[in-house]
């Protein structure tokens, strides 16, 4: 009888015991994401005591290295962070990708369905993000400008698309820039510069969807006339006028294209460099959000709604407008305001949809900030090839972004409760891009690939690939030239050719710096597993700091160097081995490792809300 | 040697290969400008008479410009011609409202089977031109076909490291080499003696030659055909070319412009990919 209750008492203590667990978990969880946050600069600026909340957080809570992907590309590694798994299972290997069954790159962000000017699009991510998990366990969900969330897809809540979604042409950018003086040679190589005829009024065209007439690609235009006067310009545009001072950025601008029966409406903002002679630059011509032509949100109507209490925003996936500053169009100052209206945007955003976390039960909210990484990208101040100094120079534009940041967070850490799980993390950290390296160039050099050197060829025009064993497209990747996958595919023994190419590439070496080009590359079922497998590159290569893929070897171009120098503004970049550039991963609460990965956010999310964690994920969660 | 002239004497050394390597061979003639032209090439081949069946394949659906033409052409050049119908299938009352698809395959495919299988066809003369469709780019002067129509590409045999030998190995064309024993299991044997014409060409030599043709290939109020057919599936284009000239002169334009849309698109693709900040 003792013996029987004894027994029952065990089972008391044992069940309880399990809703002790259960009762741990958290009502809410909030996943911060900021783009390119390093934990380097990080920790510097931690010392000088220039992010006393980051510094609050990292005291009451933690603050570790969050390892990042391979290869450490924001799609990437913003995929792995949503789904728990690696590119062998998620389907996105890198910004580029090959068209199965061809040689031909392609972006990997989003897969156009219909060609030229589509407006159907698919994702190539093929496994879970924590926000379906939650949305199928009916957990209010919402998730702000997550990358690679485009097209979006449905969730208990509300969903802003984020990187990938295109402008009005279906491209990730283009900036316009209209000048009534003389055209360079420069000029004409880049990307739309529109020379126009200085006068009282200046008519020009603004630059649509492309579509195809007669076997021709066209551009859809629309009309613009500009009216100057003694100190402004008059822009009108649709039957409306928007006054601008040299010096100005000017507010929204809509404009209609009309494309057969279909109407394509755009915004953008013109920024008046000069009126004599004449000098306008406008931004890509974004997707309007009360109008798209394409979804940009779930629910469709969300994207208008939002419109409706914050006003019109940069609805592109990657709407900073890099280009124009390191084709020389705009200037650092011009370019840093374009990014303060981005973020004051993104923090309308942030807190209309904190409030409605705030009075929620239970929940999940997902906001990611990303010009953090574009600021980044152009301002980058340390030069790792040439300096030994200790320390990161860090220029003030990126201080500024961090000092920002940082009373952001305050605000946020006054108003969490005890009952929500805070993640704040980043995709990747940061290095220096001073030398830039031809991979394809290299094959050809040493013998892995037979192709006359012609930097004008594109799309490997000039490559024999029946003498080829490898090509290298997008930043990190190569592949190998494999019989019965590529359509003249050569190579049987593929581990071999594999072997050598990696022993070669790790041999590279650097003339001009003396110093080691690359760190180590790696077979891709070295780092990588998992059904998609196929579709992906066969080596990953990890580039030292300070070295990066050349923009010829993403798209299947030829330099004449292997390795030359980057002498362009976007001087910092993060495309090198993954063991250089973790992301940085700040919580409320204390985890009990020092290390983490990208595969242990997803479970994490999920464990907080006490959810089970799907097999397929590879991470575990950190709060156990 | 003109250019023309090249292409013509290609053409005229694959019909008389045809004639000498098959016993009974057939041209099949849709009285469209390829098959018109081809058989003013048969004609050239035997000095004057067609020495084998002209097939048509009427599929009761055609334009009345096509059956006046057909009949005239059939007296004034001499043809053997044999018009095979699906009498079966119009009987059941088979017609473009029935699918598309299913129209054709029923009154085309089907009756060039009943043609093939009633008078012992064992090599088929096509004018199919390679430039009509990507497809066709693999297409072979002498293609043999299986019971069931398809491309018959390779045969089973015994020994050696793989069970299939290759019926369509690359043809020497450059050495007027080609493979025309495909052994028992081909059907019948395609031949394609104008292959190697593009649209251009084909009216160029019209021209030149003086080919008679249905005049629906000519604008009417501002209309023209491009390619002709049944009735009801044809749709003209927009052209002012009223006459040959005219058509050779456009056509001159849009061939232009297709090969400047190809390398349009390569350079939209390459936009594209740049619009990516990282390039």
């Amino acid at each position: 009888m003792a013996n029987r209750h004894l027994v029952w008492l065990c089972v008391i203590l044992f069940v309880s015991g399990c809703s002790e667990m259960e009762e741990m978990k958290f009502k809410k969880v909030l996943v911060i994401g900021i783009d390119g946050m390093d934990p380097g600069i990080t920790k510097q600026l931690m010392e000088e005591g220039r992010l006393p909340n980051f510094q609050r957080l990292a005291e009451n809570g933690s603050f570790i290295n969050l390892n990042t992907s391979y290869p450490p590309h924001s799609p990437v590694a913003w995929t792995t962070l949503a789904t728990g798994t690696n590119p062998g299972k998620h389907n996105v290997f890198d910004f580029i990708r090959r068209q199965p069954g061809s040689y031909l790159p392609e972006l990997s962000l989003a897969k156009s369905a219909s060609g030229i000017g589509g407006t159907n699009y698919e994702s190539y991510v093929m496994s879970d993000p924590f926000w379906r998990i939650t949305t199928k366990n009916k957990i209010p969900t919402t998730v702000i400008r997550w990358p690679v969330t485009f097209p979006p897809e449905k969730v208990k809540g509300n969903l802003l698309s984020g990187l990938g979604v295109p402008d009005i042409k279906g491209f990730l950018s283009g900036y316009t820039y209209y000048t009534a003086n003389e055209l360079t040679t420069k000029d004409k190589a880049l990307k739309k510069i529109i020379k126009v005829e200085q006068g009282e009024i200046i008519k020009t065209d603004l630059f649509g969807p492309k579509r195809r007439k007669d076997g021709e690609i066209i551009d859809v235009i629309s009309p613009m006339e500009i009216r100057l006067t003694e100190n402004s310009a008059d822009i009108e545009v649709g039957g409306k006028s928007h006054t601008i001072k040299p010096g100005e950025w000017s507010d929204w601008i809509r404009v209609g294209f009309k494309a057969g029966f279909r109407t394509a409406y755009g915004i953008f903002r013109a920024y008046l460099i000069s009126l004599e002679p004449f000098e306008m630059y406008i931004t890509t011509i974004q997707i309007d959000p009360v109008n798209p032509i394409t979804d940009i949100s779930f629910p469709d109507a969300y994207s208008r709604q939002l419109v409706e209490e914050i006003g019109l925003y940069y609805t592109l996936g990657m709407p900073e407008e890099t280009d124009g500053l390191v084709d020389g169009k705009i200037s650092d100052e011009v370019f840093l305001q374009q990014i303060s209206q981005i973020e004051e945007e993104r923090l309308k955003m942030f807190w209309k949809e904190f409030e409605a976390f705030k009075q929620r039960e239970k929940g999940l909210l997902a906001f990611v900030f990303d010009a953090s990484d574009r600021v980044q990208h152009v301002f980058w101040d340390e030069k790792v090839l040439e300096e030994s100094t200790p320390g990161i120079d860090i220029n003030p534009a990126v201080e500024k972004y961090w000092e920002r940041k940082d009373e952001f967070l305050g605000k946020v850490l006054d108003q969490i409760d005890e009952a929500t799980l805070l993640l704040v993390l980043s995709d990747h950290g940061f290095t220096s891009f001073e030398r830039s390296v031809s991979l394809n160039t290299w094959l050809v050099q040493e013998g892995f690939m037979k192709a006359e050197i012609d930097e004008d060829a594109i799309f490997f025009e000039t490559v024999d690939w029946s003498q080829t064993q490898a090509y290298a497209l997008g930043f990190n990747s190569i592949y190998i030239n494999q019989k019965g996958r590529e359509p003249e595919g050569i190579v049987q023994n593929k581990e071999l050719v594999i072997q050598k190419i990696i022993a070669k590439l790790e041999g590279l070496k650097d003339e001009k710096t003396r110093q080691k080009v690359v760190n180590r590359a790696y077979p891709a079922s070295e780092v990588w597993s998992g059904p998609y497998m196929k579709n992906g590159p066969d080596i990953i290569v990890g580039f030292n700091p300070g070295y990066r893929a050349s923009w010829q070897t993403a798209v299947g171009k030829f330099s004449k160097e292997v390795i030359e120098d980057n002498d362009k503004a976007w001087d910092g970049d993060h495309l090198v081995d993954p063991k250089f550039v973790p992301g940085v991963l700040f919580s409320n609460q204390e985890l009990k490792t020092d290390t983490a990965g990208q595969t242990d956010i997803a479970p994490t999310v999920l464990d907080a809300l006490g959810l089970p964690i799907p097999e397929e994920m590879e991470g575990q969660s950190l709060i156990r | 040697m003109s250019h023309l002239k090249e292409l013509e004497d290609k053409s005229i050394f694959i019909i008389r290969e045809a004639k000498n390597k098959f016993k009974n061979p057939a041209v099949l003639w849709s009285i469209g400008k390829d098959s018109t032209m081809l058989l003013w090439l048969c004609k050239k081949a035997f000095f004057g008479k067609i020495p084998f069946p002209v097939v048509h394949i009427d599929t009761g659906y055609k334009f009345k410009e096509i059956y006046e033409f057909r009949d005239n052409m059939a007296k004034e050049w001499g043809l053997d011609l044999r018009i095979v119908k699906n009498e079966e299938a119009l009987a059941q009352g088979m017609g473009p409202d029935k699918g598309k698809f299913e129209c054709c395959n029923t009154l085309k495919t089907e009756a060039l089977k009943l043609a093939v299988k009633e008078h012992k066809i064992d090599a088929l003369l096509l004018g199919i031109r390679r430039d009509e469709h990507g497809i066709r780019n693999k297409e072979r002067y002498f293609s043999p076909r299986d019971k069931q129509f398809r491309w018959k590409l390779a045969r089973k045999k015994e020994g050696g490291d793989s069970p299939y030998e290759s019926l369509q190995d690359t043809e020497m064309s450059g050495w007027n080499l080609f493979a025309t024993d495909f052994g028992p299991e081909a059907d019948h044997v395609r031949v394609h003696p104008i292959l190697h014409w593009t649209e251009l060409e084909v009216w160029q030599y019209v021209k030149q030659e003086n080919i008679p043709m249905v005049d629906l290939y000519l604008s009417k109020k501002g209309k023209r055909y491009r390619s002709i057919g049944c009735e009801c599936c044809c749709m003209p284009v927009d052209s002012e070319a009223d006459d040959i000239d005219k058509v050779i002169e456009e056509l001159k334009k849009t061939t232009t412009r297709e090969r400047e849309g190809r390398a349009q698109e390569k350079e939209h693709l390459m936009q594209k990919l740049r619009s990516l900040g990282y390039m």
